[in-house]
């Protein structure tokens, strides 16, 4: 053991200076080597240069005066006000039909390009082949080759610097297996944080190098283009293999059995890498355009370029789409239908089949709008699997059972898990739904902002413009959040109130076990809980009426008025009603009673048999049931409550032996601890307290024990039998009345004398009335 | 013996490698510096007896090459074993045309002179897509020789000093270099002419055929010599396989098919084992103990058992990476957890140290049992 942990404490200093020192070493030796091979200057922007070129040709005082003009800060200002101004009346002016009219002119300007496009096919690759070698000379393409290849080199060398120094680490990590979420989820944020170092140093070093060469725009867009798919195409796949962790199901974030994960990953990676090199291409013949403005045939090679282009990425995407479904269904147990991957076909034609007519507002839009529902689910899918997964792990046996004898004792750990105890399983029930619905709240809005980006709309702007589109478009966006911020709010009561519920449900199924323990507040929270959930309801539909009504611009202050109205009326009327509920929620809280308890209200007593919303039911001992309302209630006593004292009296004569009598009790007391049927119940022993008293003709002994409330009428009555056989045994008598009657003189006694000496001495002994004994209290 | 031949030779050529790349590398400040550190850099290769030595073992090694390829079981492997398989077969087409220039132009061509000079203005003027092969071939050639030379010096006692620093050059040679060739192409650029093709004489169209002729025909053979170890290998593996699932004792699983090593199987199937030498049966870091198997154990091999005794290991203790498991089901325990850092891994390596290690876990597995 000792020497593992001295090596420890030696590599550990070494090990977090080290990949620091290398990748510093490297780059500081790199920036030299560098500032070397760009020592003819690092390129200056290009944009800066256009601008320049542009502000060019002055005819100098003009130009001085407007410069002037230009440059005071109240001109600015008044400049910026008016365009805008001109920009929002231009915006209130175009009504919708010139608006339809317009995207129409461009749909029918994009169908003629791309019939001129269809009708130059075959001259395209010619015309590409000249343009490519107008815009570099062929030695410098295969230069620039050769740049990338090195931009890519230096990138790939410091990552791979990196992951010397963090391989291990990483491996660490992966092995990791951890039971909740907490811990699963910091590791696998600790596993991305250092992928994304490695490809974020990539990045840097394949982009630091390129920026340090000199460039002719073209090659540097080229290049740029180049670079920037390989680090996106790295960056995609990255993600792509940390959500599908294709080959080790342990790793994988997402609820999916390896064949689908692998199956997914491959086809989300091939679709990632063709859409960004289809993007990459068509943008390169893009930029032939710029470079030959008015040229047609460049034009129509451009747009061919792109619609092939597209139709490729189109085509993969269905493939994609129909290979995942194939690899789902094989699945045993899976049950998908042919609809979804249809759906999504068919959305990808549709897409496909704006864009190239030239619609792409329309085409986003639809793409956004059919993924929200899917992407919904799946992300409720996912939170649930998370949540899975955090309380799943360490109440699911560890390891399946051997098969074959799947028998009572296979099934009973089942039931015992079955109904999930309060705090145990459940510990996250609450947030389940409302991560679900909070998760859907994000969705829906950034899906809302995405669409009005294509259709280049600020959403936050237009809502507040005074257009009649953007009232409409408000409001609808006020009622959408009402709606999901009150679904939130209900999901959550509700969860709360039917997850308390389910206790109480436990609970009393227990009482019904047991039979008569002392229950807690339940009941009477089972009683309020559907209440309070009705309440709520009403409330928040109420609410989200209202805000629905006044966000179409409805006034709904006398709405609100009348309702008070009315609302106070009622209140008088159930003035007595409402003092009973809110009394009774104070007596909860208290927690001055529960079901099965003893207790005593000023002249009534009984068991407490059951609780509504307004009165208590109370059954005394002999059967009569009181109903009390709680507001009548002023003060209560509970004896059931953690312990009662029994105080016991035995009056014995004058002559008796205490110390036996000490001896016997403590012997009874001992007997009666080994009782199985409340030895238990003892929270102090039988003893004896001694003499309590003095009496005429007797001593009164005191014996005490205390027990659990509910307990002290058996004990007792045994204790009585106990202690009274065990006096009999040993000669102690209890003392009767007796009185001695002195006659004077001698002689006998004649009958009548006799029979009136008895008479007097009867009289004597029974002597004043007997004071009321303790109220028979025992049920 | 093949071991020690493939890395000496390895070394041999890496040693040229690395002199040329630095070579180039002074390009960075001017073709002239390249020119005068050539006789110098490239002293031991420019002698009677470095010349050939160098050739012997190109040759050496591509047959000791072809020659692992034939004994691999499998064609699934960790991510360096592919780039090195892969870059291993890729160099000699690339060098091919290289060589042929540098080594048959001289002859084909009198007075032709291969000068820093006249091989840049090549590859940078007139033929510039031989000019990113060459920085093609120089990426390949470079990872193909890292990739052998680190894993050996993984294993000296020295490397948990100076590791750090081999890592560094190692990345540091080649980025110099490929500046270097960058930064003397474009003083070749400045200060030549534009290049225009010349119309040449048919009898130099006829050598330079002569010469493209010969690399395109060392290229075939090479490609046919390769093919027909594939066939063979092929050949060799074709007796039918079985199936066989891997348990570990931390509770990971999977199935393979068996004919391959524990190791080829754990890196084909995603799971981290701990590997110093890459499956070379040197190193001890993938020892695994059986546990249960359905199969009875093959025997063990005479690397095995070397790399065994010296570790000290236990019964039932075997090399994940020569150990082969028959069909059924087979429990393990990976000895040495993955992830190790590599310190400590040679500390494992190079000693028993590990033994504690095991003697630990043992008595954890009987106190658990």
């Amino acid at each position: 053991m000792a020497p593992s942990r001295i090596a420890e404490t030696q590599t550990w200093p070494s090990l977090s200076l080290k990949p620091i020192l290398q990748v510093l070493l490297t780059v500081l030796m790199l920036g030299f080597a560098m500032q070397t091979a760009g020592a003819q200057g690092v390129l200056p922007l290009l944009g800066g240069e256009t601008k320049q070129a542009e502000t060019g040709d002055p005819s100098p005082n003009d130009v001085k005066e407007l410069m002037r003009l230009l440059s005071e800060p109240k001109m600015v200002e008044w400049l910026k006000k008016a365009a805008e101004e001109d920009k929002a009346a231009e915006e209130e002016n175009v009504s919708i039909r010139e608006q339809i009219q317009e995207g129409l002119a461009h749909v029918r300007q994009r169908i003629a390009e791309l019939v001129r496009a269809w009708r130059d096919l075959p001259l395209i690759p010619g015309a590409l082949a000249k343009l490519w070698f107008d815009s570099v000379s062929p030695g410098e393409s295969l230069r620039s080759l050769s740049y990338v290849l090195i931009f890519i080199f230096v990138g790939a060398g410091l990552e791979w610097l990196y992951w010397q120094s963090f391989t291990p680490r990483l491996i660490r990590l992966q092995m990791e297996t951890h039971a909740t979420l907490g811990p699963r989820l910091a590791s696998a944020s600790r596993r991305a944080g250092l992928i994304g170092g490695g490809l974020l140093l990539f990045a840097l070093g394949s982009i630091g190098a390129f920026l340090a060469f000199d460039w002719i725009p073209f090659v540097y867009r080229l290049v740029m283009n180049l670079l920037i798919a390989v680090i996106m195409i790295r960056l995609l796949i990255t993600i792509d293999l940390f959500t599908f962790a294709p080959r080790v199901p342990e790793l994988r974030l997402v609820p999916l059995e390896t064949p689908v994960a692998r199956s997914l990953f491959n086809w989300i990676a091939i679709v990632a890498t063709v859409l960004i090199f289809g993007l990459v291409i068509s943008d390169t013949v893009d930029s032939f355009v710029t470079t030959h403005m008015g040229d047609l045939t460049a034009q129509s090679a451009s747009i061919a370029v792109s619609v092939l282009m597209a139709v490729v990425i189109a085509l993969v995407f269905i493939l994609a789409i129909w290979r995942v479904h194939a690899s789902v269904k094989r699945e045993p147990g899976s049950s998908t239908t042919i609809v979804a991957p249809t759906l999504l076909s068919i959305v990808v034609v549709v897409s496909l089949f704006l864009w190239i007519i030239g619609s792409d507002e329309l085409m986003l839009s639809a793409i956004i709008i059919t993924l929200v529902l899917p992407t919904s689910a799946m992300i409720s899918k996912l939170i649930t699997h998370l949540f899975d997964q955090a309380e799943g792990e360490d109440i699911r046996p560890a390891e399946p059972e051997e098969d074959g004898d799947i028998s009572a004792a296979d099934i009973a750990p089942e039931d015992e898990l079955e109904p999930r105890g309060p705090g145990e399983a459940g510990r996250y029930d609450l947030w389940r739904p409302v991560s679900i619905r909070l998760a859907r709240i994000v969705l829906f809005v950034v899906a809302v902002l995405m669409v009005g980006g294509a259709w280049g709309i600020n959403v936050l702007t237009l809502s507040s413009a005074p257009t009649t589109m953007g009232r409409i478009f408000g409001a609808l966006i006020d009622v959408s959040v009402v709606i999901l911020l009150a679904d939130l709010v209900w999901t959550v009561a509700r969860t709360a109130i039917d997850r308390r519920m389910a206790e109480i449900g436990d609970f009393s199924d227990q009482m019904g076990g047991e039979g008569g323990g002392a229950a807690g507040p339940e009941a009477r929270m089972a009683t309020l809980l559907p209440l309070m959930r009705k309440v709520l309801m009403v409330t928040v539909i109420l609410m989200v009426g209202l805000s629905i009504l006044y966000s179409f611009g409805i006034n709904i202050g006398p709405l609100l008025a009348g309702a008070g109205i009315i609302g106070i009326a009622v209140g008088f009327g159930a003035q007595a009603l409402v003092r009973d509920i809110v009394s009774g929620v104070f007596f909860l809280l208290d927690d001055a009673f529960r079901v099965g308890e003893y207790i005593e209200m000023e002249s009534l007593r009984g068991t407490v048999e059951s609780m509504s919303l307004r009165s208590l039911r109370v059954r005394h001992h002999r059967g009569a049931v009181h109903t009390i309302p709680f507001g009548e209630l002023k003060s209560l006593t509970n004896y059931s409550r953690d312990w009662v004292i029994m105080k016991l009296e035995f009056r014995v004569p004058f002559e008796t032996d205490l110390k036996l009598v000490k001896k016997l009790v403590k012997q009874v007391n001992a007997e009666m601890q080994e009782n199985e049927m409340y030895g238990h119940h003892f929270i102090q022993p039988l003893k004896s307290q001694g003499v309590r008293r003095m009496e005429e003709f007797n001593m009164v002994v005191g014996v005490k024990f205390m027990c659990t409330p509910g307990e002290q009428w058996l004990i007792r009555r045994d204790a009585y039998q106990k202690i009274r056989d065990a006096f009999d045994a040993n000669g102690i008598s209890f003392a009767t009345r007796n009185v001695k009657v002195e006659v004077v003189g001698d002689g006998p006694l004649s009958d009548e004398a006799k029979e009136a000496i008895a008479g007097a001495a009867q009289e004597a002994a029974e002597g004043p009335a007997v004071p009321p004994g303790p109220p028979p209290d025992e049920p | 013996m093949m071991r020690s031949a493939r890395i000496v030779t390895g070394l041999i050529l890496f040693a040229f490698a690395t002199l040329h790349l630095i070579n180039v590398a002074f390009g960075l400040h001017s073709i002239d510096a390249m020119e005068a550190s050539f006789p110098i850099l490239m002293a031991p290769f420019l002698n009677p007896v470095g010349g050939p030595l160098l050739l012997v073992s190109m040759i050496v090694h591509a047959a000791l090459g072809l020659e692992s390829l034939y004994r691999r079981n499998t064609l699934a492997m960790s991510r360096a074993d592919a780039m090195q398989f892969v870059t291993g077969l890729l160099i000699l087409p690339f060098l091919f045309s290289h060589l042929v220039g540098v080594m048959m132009g001289p002859r084909v061509f009198e007075g032709y002179e291969p000068e820093f000079s006249n091989v840049l203005h090549f590859f940078w003027l007139q033929n510039p897509l031989d000019g990113v092969r060459q920085n093609l071939l120089m990426v390949i050639v470079w990872v193909h020789g890292a990739i052998g030379v680190l894993t050996w010096m993984r294993l000296k006692p020295w490397w948990a000093r100076w590791g750090t620093l081999a890592n560094v050059i190692t990345v540091l040679i080649p980025v110099a270099a490929m500046l270097g060739y960058v930064e003397s192409g474009k003083e070749i650029i400045a200060r030549s002419p534009p290049y225009v093709q010349p119309d040449l004489p048919p009898e130099i169209l006829e050598k330079m055929a002569l010469l493209s002729n010969t690399k395109w025909w060392l290229i075939g053979v090479w490609f046919a010599i390769v093919a027909l170890v594939l066939i063979a290998r092929m050949v060799r593996l074709s007796s039918k396989s079985e199936l066989v699932t891997i348990k570990t004792t931390a509770g990971r699983s999977f199935d393979a098919q068996t004919g391959t090593t524990l190791l080829e199987m754990a890196i084909a199937n995603g799971l981290p084992h701990a590997n110093l030498c890459r499956g070379r049966g040197r190193c001890g870091t993938c020892r695994i103990k059986v546990i249960s198997s359905d199969a009875p154990l093959p025997e063990i091999g005479e690397i095995e058992r070397k790399t065994l005794d010296r570790v000290g290991a236990g019964e039932n203790v075997r090399l994940g990476c020569q150990f082969r498991p028959g069909s059924g089901e087979l429990l393990i325990e990976p000895l040495l957890k993955p992830g190790m850092e590599r310190e400590e891994l040679v500390k494992a390596a190079a000693s028993g140290a590990a033994r504690q290690h095991e003697a630990g876990t043992a008595a954890a597995n009987a106190g658990a049992a």
